[in-house]
Formats: structure tokens, sequence, C-alpha cells
């Protein structure tokens, strides 16, 4: 990885670059924040040791040019002597991520910034999985900004069943982050579904339904070759079976196979409402998007049959937030990275791929 | 912050642990701290040496003229790279300097004299001790 490291004192830099270069990493240097803003700006780091205290401009403010500056997410870590818990909000106001005391111990320099290396690895991943997804959408008229929402949707009903008990130990925050990852690929075998098919304006023949519906079946296709290749890839795994059983219904007479209650797997469960909500409350070419009220309606009705009434009992409670969401991100909206605002824990990169 | 605890490789210290420097260095964390490489660590130190007691009188002479934000700024300086150096003893003094200076904007000026002396002195030490250490670092270097 390539770090920016930046001290006002030579000997901190030396001592910190070799700690560095000798863990494989390449660095390069300022002696003060200015020089750093060089770097910056020219966007090849995607991690930064700075001290905090420096003559000129501080560690802090570096910090908060940076988050104004970059287009990337940049890991920031403030090396300091402050270490009081008013230090460290200070910092992380200031857009921190991480702290290493002052003088550095260099097995904690190298733990920290490989913290940094796996949350930016993360993010890299989301932003590749997210493009994916919406270059599917692309081709698909109608989605607007469909896959944030229903991401969105899919999150907070997560969150939600976490707090029951049935579901303690088969939910936790990794899964809550997964399916909000992966559920944006729902629709990802739509690739190949021909034009006259995707996007015909009125009802579907039997027969082109039938072909409509492998897209369950090509998208699974496709991540179980993946996972062939990265069998512990977790997130393909939550893809796949998001990809294939979506249209699955509670009762046994949904597609591709035909899977009943907890056959089908819970993230698909959950993306199953999300995704339908967010259909029944956008508009089609054959109809207007229905009211809130009358799509949450129509959703408890389907409660045991096409939907799994845990999960309606969520979206229930949810429902308020699903309205919120609705508006926050409608199609044609001018908002921007709306996410910060309605989930405070939604990552940089993520605000990024949908700004 | 956590402290995370350094595994510390045993070799090459053993002359560095006993090398008499009444604890004005402390050459294995020093070391350490140059993941092991007592050359590097020599180099530093030895920079660090030779500007030491120009780092000293610039304190001194923004103290004699009254510029308390200068001497805090110059202090807190000597401290990351006294600390940097594990030259422990000279890193606290620094350390007092700049904590009382920034904590009271009213102390006494002969309290901020007192530890500025300390500094000083501390210094003193550093720059008596630094030869020994530098030959122990050289030998630990040469037998590495």
């Amino acid at each position: 990885m390539r770090i920016l490291i930046v001290d006002d004192s030579e000997i901190a830099l030396e001592l910190l670059q070799r700690t560095l270069v000798k863990a494989g990493h390449t660095v390069d240097t300022a002696s003060n924040g200015e020089e750093a803003l060089e770097w910056v700006r020219k966007g090849v780091h995607r991690l930064i040791v700075s001290d905090w205290e420096m003559p000129g401009m501080n560690g802090l403010e570096l910090c908060r040019k940076v988050r104004a500056l970059s287009t990337t997410y940049v890991y920031f870590i403030l090396v300091t002597s402050h270490n009081t818990t008013a230090d460290i909000v200070t910092g992380l106001s200031a857009g921190a991520d991480d702290f290493i005391s002052k003088p550095f111990n260099p097995p904690e320099l190298l733990v920290r910034v490989r913290a940094g290396e796996r949350v930016l690895s993360l993010e890299s991943r989301e932003i590749a999985i997210f493009a994916m997804a919406n270059l599917t959408e692309s081709r698909d008229q109608e989605t607007g900004q469909h896959l944030e929402r229903v991401r969105c949707y899919a999150q907070l009903l997560a969150r939600r069943l976490m707090d029951y008990p049935k579901y303690r130990g088969k939910i936790d925050d990794k899964f809550v982050r997964l399916v909000y990852e992966t559920s944006p690929l729902h629709d990802i075998g739509k690739v190949a579904i021909p034009d006259n098919i995707l996007k015909k304006p009125g009802k579907l023949t039997d027969e082109e339904f039938a072909i409509m519906r492998t897209h369950t079946t090509v998208g699974k296709a496709q991540l179980d070759l993946a996972l062939a290749k990265y069998p512990d890839a977790e997130f393909l795994r939550f893809a796949r079976d998001i990809v294939a059983c979506h249209h699955e219904r509670f009762d046994g007479t949904g597609y591709p196979v035909g899977l009943a209650g907890e056959e089908i797997p819970l993230c698909a469960r959950i993306v199953a409402v999300a995704d339908v909500y967010d259909a029944l409350t956008s508009d089609r070419v054959y109809r207007a998007a229905l009211p809130h009220e009358e799509a949450k309606r129509m959703i408890m009705k389907s409660s045991g049959s096409h939907f799994d009434p845990d999960i309606i009992d969520g979206f229930v409670e949810l429902a308020d937030q699903f309205e919120a969401i609705h508006h926050a991100l409608a199609d044609g909206s001018a908002e921007q990275a709306p996410l910060a605002r309605i989930d405070p824990v939604v990552s940089p990169a993520v605000q990024l791929a949908t700004a | 912050m956590p402290e995370l605890s350094t595994t510390t490789e045993p070799q090459n210290t053993s002359q560095l642990t006993t090398a008499n420097l009444n604890g004005v260095f402390d050459l294995d964390a020093l070391v350490d701290r140059c993941m092991g490489d007592a050359s590097l660590a020599a180099k530093l130190l030895g920079r660090f040496g030779e500007r030491l007691l120009t780092s000293v009188a610039e304190i001194e002479t923004s103290l004699a003229a009254g510029d308390r934000s200068e001497v805090l700024k110059q202090a807190h300086t000597l401290k990351g790279e006294a600390g940097s150096l594990s030259a422990v003893r000279l890193q606290q003094a620094a350390a007092e300097l700049e904590t009382r200076l920034r904590n009271a904007h009213d102390v006494p000026d002969p309290q901020v004299a007192r530890l500025a002396a300390a500094l000083s002195s501390a210094a003193d030490q550093c720059r008596q001790r630094l030869p020994k250490a530098l030959d122990a670092l050289s030998t630990s270097a040469n037998q590495a």
C-alpha cells in the first residue's frame, strides 16, 4: 500500500518510514501540512499517517482538508501524545479514523495500518459490487434509485430482526452489512434477458415470462461459478442466495424452485419484502406508483403467503421509516448521498457510489 | 489508546541493557522502534545529539524573550524527538515544561524557569551519556 506520512520531525519521519517500508509499504513523506496537501491533490495515497501537532497546519486541519479534497476515501491515522477521551473525540470529529500514541511502537503502527487496509478493501469491494449491479440496472429504464432504496429497506429489516429473540445468533452486524452490500445484486441475472422482454411495455406472455424468470437461475449460475473459485467469500454466498431466491414465496408458490418457509435463505426472504415494497411504490409503464399506505396494506395481506410473517412484523414496525426512505430516495430527486442522514453507519464509499 | 505489547527480540540487546546509561536513554526501546536496526538507531541518535545544544539554546532564548507560546512549541517538538529516541529523562523534562505552560497561563516565572533549568540539565545528561550510548549501539550493530 502506498502511504503518506506527515511529521515536522525528520527523525520521526525516518522512523515511521523505516517501519512501514520494512513491512512492505511504499512511503512518501511530507514535513508539513501544505506539503501533504500537494500529495493529496495528486490522489495517490489511500492511507495517511500524520502527526497531530505541527507548526502551521496541524494534523486536525490537515485531516479536515483531506476529507474536503479527496474524491476517494482516505484512511487517516493521527499520531499523538493527546490521548484523553476529549482529544479522541476532537480527532474523530475532524474525521480521523484511528490514533497511534506517541512515541509510536512499530507493531502497534503496523496493526493499525493493517486495520486501515482492511477497511479500505471492504470499501473497494463495495464499490465494485455496486458498480456491477448498476450496470445491470442501466438497461432497465424504470429503475432509477431502485437499488439504493432496496438496500436501505433490506438493511432496516435485517437490523430490526436482529432484536427478535428468534434471530439472535443468526443475524449480527456482519449479516446486516452483507445484506446491505449484496442486495443491490438481486436482479443481476437480468443481463441475460433480451431487450424485447426486459423492456416490453405491456404484459409478458407466458413464454416471455418463463424467460424473464430465468434471471434468477442465470444469476445464480454465475455466482456459483465465482463461489467455486472463492469458497470463503461470504458476500458471494449472500449474493448467490439473494439472486437465486428473492422470487421464492413463503408458501412455496414462488420461483425458480418453489422453496418454502425457512428453506428460503433468510437474506432472500428479507430482500423479497424490500424489492416488492419498492416495486409497488414505484411507477410502472402499466400503472402509477401506489401510495405508501396502499403498498403497506398489500404487503401485510401477503404475510404468510408471499412473505415470512416475522419479516412482515418488522416491516409493520418500520413502515414509517420505509416511507421516509421512499421519499428521500425518490426517483429524479436531486438528493445526493442522502444515506448519511438516514443511516450514519453507512460508509463514505457508499456515499461515493451513490453520488 | 490501548497499548499493544511489543514483542522484543532478545538478541543484540543484552549489551544495550547493561550499558551504564543511568536511565538517560532506553536503548532497547529505541532499537525496537528502529525494527532492530541498531545502526539506524545510532545514526538518528547522533543526529539528535548534534542539534540538541541548539534546541535547548532556542528554548532558553524564547524564555528570555518572554515568548511563552514559542517555548511551548519548542518544548513540544523536543519532547516528541526525545520520545522517538527514547531519551526518557529529557522527554519527561520537556513534557513537564510543556504541560505546565499549556495548562496554566499564569504560572509564576520562577516555576517555569525551574522547569526550564531541569530541561537544560536533562539535555546535558543526554549529551554526556551520548558517546557511551553510541558505542553500545555500534557494538550491537557490529555483532548483528
